[in-house]
């Protein structure tokens, strides 16, 4: 996929990639270090296996997620494996931990070579031999009992629970440690920091098993988490704990040495859970070494920069003012040379200035995938629901700002698509499709737009009870015409969803009126096309605000505008004696076929300026619709950074944003889509 | 209840002493005071973020009369009014003189208006505000007492509903 130009792009992503994995590997090589030296001390130390085990995952979606695929199963196979050291089933642990540091450090040191074309054929050699010896440790292992744990929790908890935190309520419970279940309400709004200060406090002197979210009482409006919670500590103890945390605290079962002496069925002395094991932050200590040159700054650190940068431009007219006056002075004798030649390296510097600080802002879509690969996992267990999320157009660059403002509504969406559209995993079958149902989100470049759009293979919008919905909310008349586009558009009405459950994950009235809200604010549009059995699919189109768009320059009017390079189809030289004409009409022989011509400034109602005999055309427009318009000099292209004009979000016909260029008005980027609508509609140039 | 304004006006005109129970009535406001057309006029001076050089301006295809174009305010790109088109003043190409008062709508998101020259800020008790009379130009809201002579007060709400209306149509 690496062609010509594109080597270097590939190689940045790379990096990327490079940059993200090398902290999971040093946070997996600090940690199987110490797991090493706890095993020596024959412990198993449960927390650093979660913390391996989580890195081992997040390695894997990130390889992923960058298709890394070789890293990838790499990372899966780490993750396998310490999937089953924690849950018990390896008998050799040492051994277990030896050969997964194996399999780390062969990862470490192919992580700077992966650009080579046999560093995948290494990893994927390296990972076979590893799975090969993982198989073997783990055959010998001995099946996690099954042992329902004697514990008195609602059923539906139990169902709530992972096979593996299953595991460790059994494990805790046989250890005779006091069980209990912290159960608290926070708002919607705030959630996440209480949620964390709640957990930090248990932590202190508790494992927490699970964190189950579940939605409270419409009512309330907000979240209510149940954490079941393991701990050595007296019950009031961890009691006083969640009260101050806003938890109520309810003890499942009691200590051993608590309760009337209860069959202990596990002799082995249980490692104390210590608050600095639980809530230790992913190991920073290891290794200084570092491959990649990321610096992480507060985005508005660079918004300041880009300020004094702008402003910094509009120093550049004064300067050249100035150098006129010094040529102007008698005795000035040469010195005005200097000062031009000292003002053009001036400009120079600054305009690299402004596009290395614009370069900065620039980030790929990737990172909202990210966060969206993420969310979706949290999801997947919330709703007991499996889905193979895809991404494509990851590289796809924005405006970080921009970027920022999608994550919200898209994450909407995606919660939406799994919550609703994806189908219970029996249904699926029965409809003929494949059990997990598929979330594929992409993003493309489009003119002067990104299209991130959202689509499943679910059930798809039931346009039938909407229809029925919008009548009965007086949205639609009862006789109205069935018209399936019209249907589709009435998905974005406020309060109207086929679903009226409130979930804890969409259907709170939060509904695709509030993303189409936050796309017009972006000033962007949200188009939706469904087919009942088949699928839904949700674009998000949204300008390139302040995104480098490739663009054309060209004068006409006296005035320079620019076009998108996506639009001009070709440019030709136009000698006006060989302009015919049909009627009104300015005809071009453009290879045999009759190209229509038409001046720009007439187009824009704008003074036309002397004729010329020679001048441009821009051809734009799509096969059959072709247009020449008339430009009076055809100037560069550069790479462009487009910003949005000011609160006037679509009020200006045929602009779709401007270019500031140092000491001239600023260069407005023509909407060729509406210069085109423009030709149909208008009938008389201005 | 008597009009409080007009009672407090009068008695800070026969010199009586002011009175601490109506600061709001007597305290002066500041209004920005500019030329359009050789007339004077004026703003708020909440309502003005800032006072910028006329740097060159890019034509708007199809521009509603009064819309000048688009302006770079620190790589922030504006729309620019031109005040005294809005208000059926003669406009003549601005000249060296020319500012653009940085307005901002309810949004925060600035606009720009040409004034032909930037003259002083105005200190006047806003009870000296007088009202526009009958049949003046619904972009005035009143009339400022300076000297002689009036200065006629410019509200901005009523300046960006025009400007929203002509962009709009």
């Amino acid at each position: 996929m690496a062609a010509g130009g594109e080597s270097d792009r590939i190689s940045g992503v790379l990096r990327e990639f490079i940059a993200e994995a090398e902290d999971l590997v040093e946070t997996l090589q600090a940690g199987l270090a110490e797991l090493g030296d706890a095993l020596a001390a024959s412990e198993l130390p449960v927390p650093r296996v979660n913390e391996l085990f989580r890195a081992a995952h997040s390695l894997k979606s990130l390889a992923g997620l960058f298709e890394v695929p070789a890293a990838r199963d790499l990372a899966h196979r780490l993750e396998e494996m310490l999937d089953a050291l924690r849950m018990g089933r390896v008998s050799d642990a040492p051994a277990a931990a030896a050969c997964l540091a194996e399999g780390v450090a062969i990862l470490a040191q192919a992580l700077p070579r992966l650009d080579a074309a046999e560093t995948p054929l290494r990893l994927a050699e390296a990972t076979r031999a590893l799975a090969q010896r993982f198989d073997d440790l783990r055959g010998n292992g001995a099946p996690a009992a099954a042992v329902a744990p004697a514990v008195d929790l609602d059923p539906a908890i139990l169902r709530a629970l992972t096979e593996y935190e299953e595991h460790r309520l059994r494990d805790c419970s046989a250890r005779g440690l006091c069980i209990a279940l912290a159960d608290a309400v926070f708002e919607l709004l705030s959630f996440e920091q209480k949620l964390r200060a709640l957990s930090d406090a248990l932590r202190t002197s508790s494992e927490i098993i699970a964190t189950l979210p579940s939605p409270a009482e419409v009512a309330s409006g907000g979240i209510r988490f149940q954490l079941l919670i393991a701990s050595e500590a007296a019950p009031d103890v961890l009691g006083d704990l969640a009260r101050r945390a806003g938890a109520e605290l309810r003890v499942l079962q009691a200590r051993a040495q608590d309760a009337p002496r209860p069959a202990a069925s596990r002799a082995a002395p249980a490692p104390p859970e210590r608050a600095a094991d639980a809530a230790a932050p992913p190991a920073s200590a290891g290794s200084l070494r570092s491959l990649s040159d990321t610096l992480r700054v507060d985005f508005r650190k660079l918004d300041a920069l880009m300020n004094l940068v702008g402003e910094l431009g509009t120093l550049a007219p004064a300067f050249s003012a100035l150098g006129a006056r010094v040529a102007a002075l008698p005795e000035s004798a040469g010195i005005e040379r200097d000062f031009e030649r000292v003002r053009r390296g001036f400009e120079r510097k600054l305009r690299d200035l402004q596009a290395a600080v614009l370069d900065v802002r620039m980030v790929p879509l990737r990172q909202v995938f990210e966060k969206l690969a993420r969310a979706v996992r949290g999801l997947e267990r919330e709703l007991h629901k499996r889905v193979t999320l895809e991404f494509a157009g990851g590289e796809t660059e924005l405006d970080k700002r921009s970027v920022e403002a999608l994550a919200d509504p898209l994450l909407h969406l995606v919660r939406n698509a799994l919550d609703h559209a994806l189908e219970a995993e029996a249904d699926r079958v029965a409809a003929g499709k494949p059990p997990i149902g598929t979330i594929r989100v992409s993003a493309r470049a489009e003119g002067r737009h990104v299209v991130v759009s959202v689509e499943d293979d679910g059930a798809g919008i039931d346009t039938g009870a909407l229809r029925e919905k919008a009548i009965r909310a007086g949205l639609l008349a009862a006789d109205a015409a069935r018209d399936e586009r019209e249907l589709e558009r009435l998905v974005f009405e406020p309060g109207l969803s086929t679903r009226e459950r409130a979930t804890l994950t969409s259907g709170r009235g939060v509904g695709m009126d509030v993303v189409r809200a936050n796309l017009s604010a972006l000033g962007g549009r949200v188009d939706l096309r469904t087919e009942r059995g088949r699928g839904t699919e949700v674009a998000l189109t949204l300008p390139i605000t302040l995104a480098i768009l490739p663009a054309l320059y060209v004068r006409s009017a006296g005035q320079r505008f620019a076009l998108p390079i996506g639009a001009v189809r070709e440019t030709l030289a136009i000698e006006s004696a060989r302009v015919q004409k049909s009627c009104d009409q300015e005809l071009w022989n453009l290879r045999g076929e009759p190209l229509p011509l038409r001046h720009l400034a007439d187009a824009l109602g704008l003074p036309r300026g002397s004729a010329r005999d020679e001048c441009y055309a821009v051809v734009i427009g799509n096969e059959s619709e072709r247009v020449g318009l008339v430009v009076d000099e055809l100037g560069s292209r550069y790479d462009s950074v487009i910003k949005t004009i000011e609160a006037a979000q679509g009020s200006l016909p045929g602009v779709a944003g401007a270019v500031e260029v140092g000491g001239e008005a600023p260069v407005l980027l023509l909407d060729v889509e509406a210069l085109l609508h423009a030709r149909r509609s208008a009938g008389a140039p201005a | 209840m008597t009009n409080p304004l007009r009672s407090d006006w009068r008695a800070l005109a026969l010199g009586a002493p002011l009175a601490p129970a109506a600061p709001a009535a007597c305290a002066p406001r500041e209004y920005l005071r500019f030329e359009l057309a050789g007339a004077p006029f004026a703003l708020p001076i909440e309502a003005v973020s800032e006072v910028a050089r006329l740097t060159p301006i890019a034509s708007v295809p199809h521009a509603p009369a009064d819309l000048l174009g688009i302006l770079s305010l620190r790589g922030r790109m504006l729309r620019v009014f031109d005040l005294r088109a809005r208000l059926a003043l003669p406009a003549p190409a601005p000249g060296a003189a020319a500012r653009v008062a940085i307005l901002r709508d309810a949004l925060a998101h600035p606009v720009g208006a040409l004034v032909d020259r930037v003259c002083d800020v105005l200190r006047v008790p806003a009870a000296a505000l007088r009202p526009a009379g009958r049949g003046s130009e619904p972009a005035v809201s009143g009339l400022l007492p300076m000297g002689e002579s009036f200065v006629s007060l410019l509200d901005p709400e009523r300046l960006f509903e025009g400007w929203r209306a002509a962009l709009r149509n």
